[in-house]
Formats: structure tokens, sequence, C-alpha cells
């Protein structure tokens, strides 16, 4: 199972590919929101640690 | 333990493009992996218009909210779910689900059957009671995860129409159980194994998938059903 706060990061990551995918498609401007390296880096670390430990 | 709902009217799961198109693509392993520039261009380019027009006939009134089965996967978070919901909600209009995600790992992406079986996904997040939803995903193969979050949506009282995927294949579009496909395994495999079923995942027979009754009933017999089940878990 991820923690709290990895939950929490994929509910940030969630967030940030809909806005993202949003404004590509044209919906509304604005930088890219998403922290690909902050939240993308720390959850592939989990999906690492995670893929053989979190068998039920 | 994984909560499961009997299947009633669930109509077949759309799939937007074929598999090798979408895993031959130069975006999908970016995607795949979480990036959200390559998961639009994924998805943008392999979002089928026959299948969009036939969402917004079927689904003009109610206006569902589209939720991705939004996970962290080998490579990272799957970007392709929730690229797929919002590109639909662009053309068509409807709201997106922000809050609710994939709680576990399961590594299912080029699993086997029994693998699959065995690691269920389980999601958190909160759903409107009464509300209609429509679910997305990358792909459909034995449709667990989908039935998963089908299950986690009604268990809040929302109200799931069907589900919509980038690509699967064909014969995995039908994930709500036929009554003979349940009476067929009833028959081969016995109370028995699904007393076993049930202790071990929290849900019967009745709430498999037609692929996933499909997949036992093709396996010859109840120990090795056991057996791989408990080789899958502990991997």
């Amino acid at each position: 199972m991820l923690t709290a706060s990895e939950i929490k990061l994929l509910r940030q990551s969630k967030v940030e590919i809909a806005q993202r995918v949003r404004e590509l498609a044209g919906l509304r401007g604005g930088p890219a929101p998403f922290t690909e390296n902050a939240i993308g880096t720390s959850l592939r670390r989990t999906a690492r640690v995670s893929a053989k430990g979190d068998k039920q | 333990m994984t909560t499961r709902y009997l299947w009633d009217v669930f109509p077949p799961v759309l799939i937007h493009a074929n598999e090798s198109t979408v895993k031959q693509h130069p975006s999908y392993r970016a995607a795949k992996s979480g990036d959200p520039d390559a998961a639009y261009l994924l998805v943008n380019a392999l979002l089928n218009p026959i299948i969009v027009g036939q969402l917004a006939d079927t689904y003009a009134r109610q206006k569902p909210t589209l939720v991705s089965a939004h996970a962290v996967e080998g490579a990272g978070v799957n970007a392709i779910p929730e690229a797929l919901a919002d590109m639909l909600a662009n053309k068509l209009g409807w709201p997106t689900d922000n809050g609710i995600v994939q709680i576990n790992i399961v590594s299912h992406t080029g699993a086997d059957g029994f693998s699959r079986l065995a690691r269920q996904a389980k999601f958190d997040g909160e759903a409107l009671a009464g509300k209609p939803y429509l679910l997305t995903d990358d792909f459909v193969g034995q449709g667990g995860t989908l039935a998963n979050l089908r299950s986690h949506i009604m268990s809040k009282g929302g109200n799931v129409l069907g589900a919509i995927v980038l690509t699967g294949k064909p014969h995995s579009a039908k994930i709500a159980l036929d009554r003979v496909t349940l009476q067929e395994l009833r028959l081969k495999h016995g109370q028995q194994l699904e007393n076993w079923w049930d202790q071990r995942f929290g849900f019967r027979f009745d709430c498999l998938t037609e692929s996933e009754a499909r997949y036992l009933l093709n396996t010859p017999d109840v120990d090795r059903i056991r057996n791989q089940i408990i080789a899958a878990v502990q991997g």
C-alpha cells in the first residue's frame, strides 16, 4: 500500500496531469504545472520499492 | 480484501485503438511513465471519433463524471488514464474527478492472469452519491481494475454507467459476468474453491469479470488455481 504522503502526491499528479492536458488541448494557457521531477521521481522510487513488497 | 459489487447491466468497455498501434506509438512509453505531454500526444492521436460520438449520443443527458484509474506503476505514474479522461471531458464538456486514486501497486503490466487475479487494485477517494460516472483506463485485460474502481465508486453511492479504455483486446470488452459462465465455473470448480476465494479476496465468483471467470474456467483444476494464486502473491 502507498503511504499517506505518497497518496497525496499521486492525487496531486492527477490534478497536474489534468491541468497540463487541458492546456495542451487548448482549453486554457499558462505554464506547464506538472512537476515531473518532484512528483514523478518520488513515485517512481516508491514503485520500485513497493513492486515486490506490495503483494496481498 | 476487496469490495466487489454484483454485475447488473454494464455495457461492453469502449476501446479506442488496437493494442499494437498504442504500444508502438512513439509517446507510449513516456506517457506510461508519467509524462503528461506524451500522454496528450498519444491520446490525441488515437482517440476514436466514432466512440466519442457514441458517448455523446448515449450520455449527453447525464453528463457523467469521467474518473481515471490513476495509479503508480513500475515506471512511475501512468498518465494515460487521466489524459484519456481529460481529452474526453474536453471534447464532450463533461466533468472529471480529481480525487480518486489507486492506493496500491499491483504490477499488472505484462503480468500473467494469476498475478493479475492475485494482486487486486484498491482505490481511495470520494464519489458523490447518486451521481453518474464513467471510468477510464489505458488498457482492459481481465477487467479487474475497472471492476474494483466501479465497486469503489458504488460503495460511495455513485452510479457507474460504463468504462472507456485506450486499448485492449476485443474479447476483453465484455466485463460483466455472464450467468452461463458463472454456472459453468461453479459446476467445474465447486463450492469449496468459491469459499476459499471469498475468504482470500472478499468477494464470491458472481462478482468476477467475464474474463477473470473464463481464466479460472480454463484452468484444469482447483489445486492449480490455489497454488498459482498463492505463488503469485508470494511473487
